[in-house]
C-alpha cells in the first residue's frame, strides 16, 4: 500500500518525474479520451511490469531493453486491437496515441528500475500507483481543459495544453515543496532523478 | 558461447510467444474490427445522402457508394502524408460536390483536423472553393486530388443512370 502511494503521489509520473507528456498534452482534449488513454496505459503498464517481474531471473543481463520493449510492444499492440473491436470511436479519436504507448518511458522506468528487480506484489502494487497516478494528471487536465475550453476555445488547441499542464505543475510544485526555500529544502523528495539543483551545482 | 545462445534462446522464445500472442488476439477480435469499420462508413454515408439510419443502405457497387434520386456517392482514394487517404464524394443531381467526408487516413493527428467529420474546410467542397491548408499542403492536395478523380470518374462514366441524365 506504502509502495502503491509513493508510486501515486510522491513519485507521480507525470507530475513530479515529467516522465509521459508527450500524450499526457495530446490526448488531454477532452475527459472521455482522456480516460481511454488513461486505461490503455494502465493495462500496457501493469501487464508488461507483471511480466516481466514474473520472468526477471530468466532474463539475461544483455538482452533486457529488447525483451522489456518486446513486452511492451505486444501489450501495446493487443490493447490497440481490443479498441478497435470494443471501442471503436475511441480508436478512431486516439489510436495513433496509444500506439505509441510503446514509446512511452514512464512504462520503461517503471519495467527497468522495479519490475526487473522487485518480487511480484510490489511490482503490483508499484505498477498500479504509477498508472493511478498518471491517470489522475490525464485525467484532472482533461477535465480542467474541457471545463475551460467552453468560454476559452484555445484550452483545446496545443498550446492551451501547455499553458494549463505548466499551471498546474506549478500548483503541483507549490503545494509539494511548500512556498519558502527553506520549506522547500525540508520537503525535498528524495526520488527525483532530474532535479534542477543537481545540474546547477 | 552458452551466455550468447541463452540470450538468443530467451528473446527468440519472448518474440515466438508475442507473436502468437499478438496474432491470436488479432484473429479473435478480426471480426468485430470489420464490423465497427462497415458501420463507421455506413453511418457517414447515411449523413451525407440524408437517410434515417433506419432505412437499409442498397449495398455499394463498385466505385459507387450509394445512388438515388437526388445524390449519388462516389468512393476514390489519394496517397496523403502518412498512407492511403479514402474519401467519399457526393454529387448532387445537377452534377455537383455536394459533399465530402473521409472514410480513412493516416495523417499526422492534429494535421488531420482538417479531415473531421465536423471541418470547415471539408464543408468549403460544397461551395466550390477551396483552399488549401497551410502546414497541411500533401494533405489538402491528396483530397483536392482524390474528389477531382471522382469528378472526373462521375462526369465520364455517369455511374448513376438516374442522377445521370441531368449531365
Amino acid at each position: 500500500m506504502n509502495r502503491f502511494f509513493q508510486a501515486a503521489v510522491a513519485r507521480n509520473p507525470a507530475a513530479v518525474q515529467l516522465l509521459g507528456l508527450c500524450p499526457l498534452l495530446a490526448v488531454s482534449n477532452t475527459l472521455a479520451n482522456a480516460a481511454g488513454l488513461a486505461v490503455a496505459s494502465a493495462t500496457v503498464l501493469v501487464g508488461s511490469a507483471l511480466i516481466v517481474s514474473l520472468i526477471r531471473r530468466l532474463i539475461p543481463d544483455e538482452v533486457r531493453l529488447p525483451c522489456f520493449v518486446l513486452v511492451i510492444a505486444t501489450w501495446t499492440t493487443l490493447v490497440n486491437l481490443a479498441m478497435e473491436a470494443y471501442a471503436f470511436d475511441l480508436y478512431q479519436r486516439i489510436a495513433l496515441f496509444v500506439q505509441i504507448i510503446v514509446t512511452n518511458c514512464m512504462i520503461l522506468a517503471r519495467v527497468e528500475q522495479v519490475a526487473a528487480k522487485e518480487p511480484f506484489c510490489t511490482t503490483l502494487a508499484d505498477a498500479l500507483g504509477t498508472a493511478a497516478g498518471f491517470a489522475a494528471a490525464i485525467l484532472v487536465l482533461g477535465g480542467v481543459r474541457e471545463a475551460i475550453a467552453v468560454g476559452f476555445p484555445l484550452a483545446a488547441l496545443p498550446p492551451g495544453a501547455f499553458m494549463i499542464a505548466g499551471l498546474l505543475l506549478a500548483g503541483a510544485n507549490f503545494v509539494r515543496r511548500g512556498r519558502t526555500p527553506a520549506e522547500r529544502g525540508r520537503n525535498q523528495t528524495p526520488v527525483i532523478s532530474q532535479d534542477v539543483p543537481v545540474a546547477r551545482r | 558461447m552458452r551466455r550468447a545462445l541463452r540470450s538468443l534462446l530467451l528473446l527468440g522464445a519472448l518474440a515466438a510467444l508475442s507473436g502468437w500472442a499478438i496474432a491470436w488476439f488479432a484473429g479473435a477480435t478480426a471480426e468485430r474490427a470489420e464490423r465497427n469499420r462497415a458501420a463507421a462508413e455506413a453511418r457517414i454515408l447515411r449523413e451525407l445522402a440524408g437517410v434515417a439510419a433506419t432505412e437499409s443502405l442498397p449495398s455499394s457497387s463498385g466505385d459507387v457508394l450509394y445512388c438515388d434520386d437526388s445524390v449519388a456517392i462516389l468512393r476514390d482514394a489519394a496517397r496523403g502524408y502518412g498512407g492511403q487517404l479514402r474519401l467519399a464524394v457526393a454529387f448532387a443531381a445537377d452534377g455537383s460536390v455536394s459533399g465530402v467526408r473521409v472514410l480513412e487516413h493516416a495523417e499526422t493527428p492534429g494535421f488531420a483536423d482538417i479531415l473531421a467529420p465536423d471541418s470547415p474546410w471539408l464543408a468549403s467542397f460544397g461551395d466550390g472553393r477551396v483552399d488549401a491548408v497551410t502546414g497541411a499542403t500533401v494533405t489538402s492536395e491528396a483530397v483536392l486530388r482524390a474528389v477531382q478523380g471522382a469528378i472526373t470518374r462521375y462526369d465520364g462514366a455517369l455511374p448513376c443512370p438516374t442522377v445521370g441524365e441531368t449531365q
